[in-house]
């Protein structure tokens, strides 16, 4: 896949590309949302001073529970929703200060697939691209849909278009402006195996070619997959940003299965007080820490037991067991 | 500027690729001509009749007809949006709010004023061609077709103002639906019986036509019906022209106000709304 042109210089990002792009793609510092009281609705936190730094040219997760506030902070960088304290930057641009600049400088991909079914995708391309104040000089329509895979598609209705093709066509609208910042709200939320492989090797190329991308996903196996750094976020808290390697070491945790030959009725003492336990007659389990635990004496005192062994299989601790641990242990501190 | 001509644009193609501005005009057009050759039928002729009593005929046919497609228009034309999805993300652009109430509006206007235009025109133009019609008339015609297009964007505005109201369609159409009721039915029987109530004894005839200007509608038909000296003859309203206190610059100010008063709400509610 030929990757996308490298995100030009728009009447955002111009300023900055004088005097050099920006270290931090977003940064937020000490973001806070509080909705207030309506009717019967308490008044909610919604984030509570959230400390972020996006790397430029990162492929950023944002992960957290339904709820957590991971929209509240994107609608917060899109302009639709208005922070109660702190700051918000987008490629060096103050929301406050230039909220229109800021806006320019980010392109937003929701994760519903709104598109006008009475609109070609290259008439939606040329609105967006007017909404942004792009010159028609400088419009990459036919680039952009061509490297998405549209462009056979380019002037049929978007009723006519499958599940697939108006995933791509929200992606390339995000892309009219040449955004340098790029969020993917949900993006392979309820798509097909070979759909999720394809925008992943999308989200890649763009990537690639310059664009910083903030995804946000249910799909922990997704953010491990795609994301060079992931932050996690639970009842409006950031509790977790680092990179995504240093994330999975946090939990020194991983799992022995051993096959044994010849079934067992019960767990010899001597495995019994090493820790380990009988997962089926012919299976034994043991947990144990990488760092701490050494594995030779536990398939020593297996064969000392005199079960011989027929195969060994490891489990690593994935990024979900890491979630599941930092947002349960936050649920107790909260 | 660009954004509001961008956004008032995609609502006049949709308007084309959806079919609304074709059936509108097509609509407008059949009632005009069929007014304008059977109008003459309760009289014992049919046949082209002189224009002043089309614009009779064809006025009292737009104060129910074009508040109710403008309605009809607009009244989900936020909240529409807002359910949808869309909303979001065309608030995401970098557009403020009162741009896209504008652009819009602006759409919804060239759409309305379109088919009213064609449609009205096309029974101008027969009779024209006929021979029914002097400059007067003409001119009378002219601003019938002008002060519709007034009234059907008093009525968007309206419909916007309901549309950035509320959270969902359903009561959107609704409150739409209210707003037609009491502007187009219900005010005109509420003045009567106050008038019928009072016996002159409050309300004075300088009261009266400051009441008629709370009511979009009533302008509209002030305007057209007893504007004109040779129109109100066949109206019957030649005595209330007589008596009138606004002129004809005085009555379109009227619908101005009624036309930027809502949509200025409009845009200043959706700009406040917590989405």
């Amino acid at each position: 896949m030929t990757p996308l042109a490298q995100p030009r210089p728009t009447a955002a990002t111009a300023p900055l590309a004088a005097t050099g792009l920006p270290d931090q793609a977003v940064a937020l510092r000490g973001l806070t949302k509080v909705y207030r009281s309506s009717g019967r609705m308490k008044a909610k936190t919604a984030l509570d001073g959230i400390d972020l730094a996006i790397p430029r040219g990162a492929i950023f997760g944002l992960l957290g529970p339904n709820g957590a506030g991971k929209s509240t902070l994107i609608n917060i960088l899109a302009g639709l929703v208005l922070k109660t304290a702190g700051r918000a930057e987008i490629w060096g641009i103050d929301i406050d200060a230039d909220p229109r600049q800021a806006r320019a400088a980010i392109g937003v991909v929701p994760q519903e697939l709104n598109v006008d079914a009475f609109f070609t995708p290259r008439e939606m391309m040329e609105l967006q691209a007017g909404l942004y104040g792009v010159p028609r000089a400088e419009r990459r329509t036919d680039e952009i849909l061509e490297r998405l895979g549209l462009a056979d598609k380019a002037d049929a209705y978007a009723r006519t278009l499958s599940g697939g093709m108006r995933r791509r066509l929200m992606v390339a609208k995000a892309m009219v402006h040449s955004p340098p910042v790029l969020v993917l709200d949900e993006p392979t939320a309820g798509v097909d195996v070979e759909l999720r492989q394809q925008l992943w090797a999308q989200v890649r190329a763009m990537n690639a070619a310059g664009t910083t991308i903030l995804l946000t996903t249910h799909y922990l196996d997704e953010a491990e997959e795609l994301c060079d750094r992931i932050a996690i976020i639970d009842h409006g808290r950031l509790i977790a940003c680092d990179t995504t390697a240093a994330l999975l070491r946090q939990v020194d945790d991983k799992t022995l299965s051993v096959a044994l030959v010849e079934p067992v009725a019960a767990l010899p003492p001597a495995l019994s007080a090493l820790g380990l336990t009988l997962e089926a007659p012919g299976r034994l389990l043991y947990r144990y820490g990488p760092s701490r635990t050494r594995l030779d004496p536990v398939l020593a005192a297996i064969r000392a037991a005199g079960l011989t062994i027929r195969d060994l299989t490891t489990k690593e601790t994935d990024l979900e067991e890491v979630f599941l641990r930092l947002t349960r242990a936050e649920g107790k501190v909260a | 500027m660009n954004a509001i001509l961008v956004i008032g644009g995609a609502e006049i193609r949709a308007a084309l690729r959806n079919r609304w501005i074709i059936a509108a005009t097509l609509l407008m057009a059949a009632l005009a001509l069929t007014l304008a050759f059977l109008g003459s039928a309760p009289t014992g002729t049919v046949g082209a009749g002189p224009l002043e009593v089309t614009v009779v005929s064809l006025s009292s046919l737009t104060i129910f007809l074009v508040p109710l497609i403008a309605l009809l228009l607009s009244y989900d034309a936020i909240v529409g949006e807002a359910e949808r999805g869309t909303l979001l993300l065309l608030l995401a652009y970098p557009v403020a709010r009162w741009q896209v109430v504008a652009g819009k509006f602006l759409g919804h206007v060239v759409v309305l004023g379109l088919a009213t235009t064609l449609g009205y025109g096309a029974a101008g133009v027969v009779l024209g061609a006929i021979g029914a019609a002097d400059a007067e008339s003409a001119l009378a015609f002219a601003g019938m077709v002008g002060s519709s297009v007034l009234l059907g964007a008093a009525f968007l505005a309206l419909g916007y103002l309901v549309s950035v109201s509320v959270r969902d369609r359903g009561m959107a159409g609704g409150l739409a639906i209210g707003v037609w009721l009491v502007l187009v039915l219900l005010y005109d029987m509420a003045l009567l019986g106050l008038l019928v109530a009072d016996q002159g004894r409050t309300i004075t005839e300088a009261a009266f036509n400051r009441l008629l200007l709370l009511d979009p509608a009533d302008i509209y038909r002030l305007f057209n019906l007893a504007g004109f000296a040779k129109v109100s003859l066949f109206s019957g309203m030649a005595g209330l022209a007589e008596q009138a206190q606004f002129g004809r610059a005085a009555l379109l100010a009227a619908l101005g106000v009624w036309i930027a008063a809502p949509l200025t709400l409009a845009a200043i509610l959706l700009s406040r709304k917590q989405l």
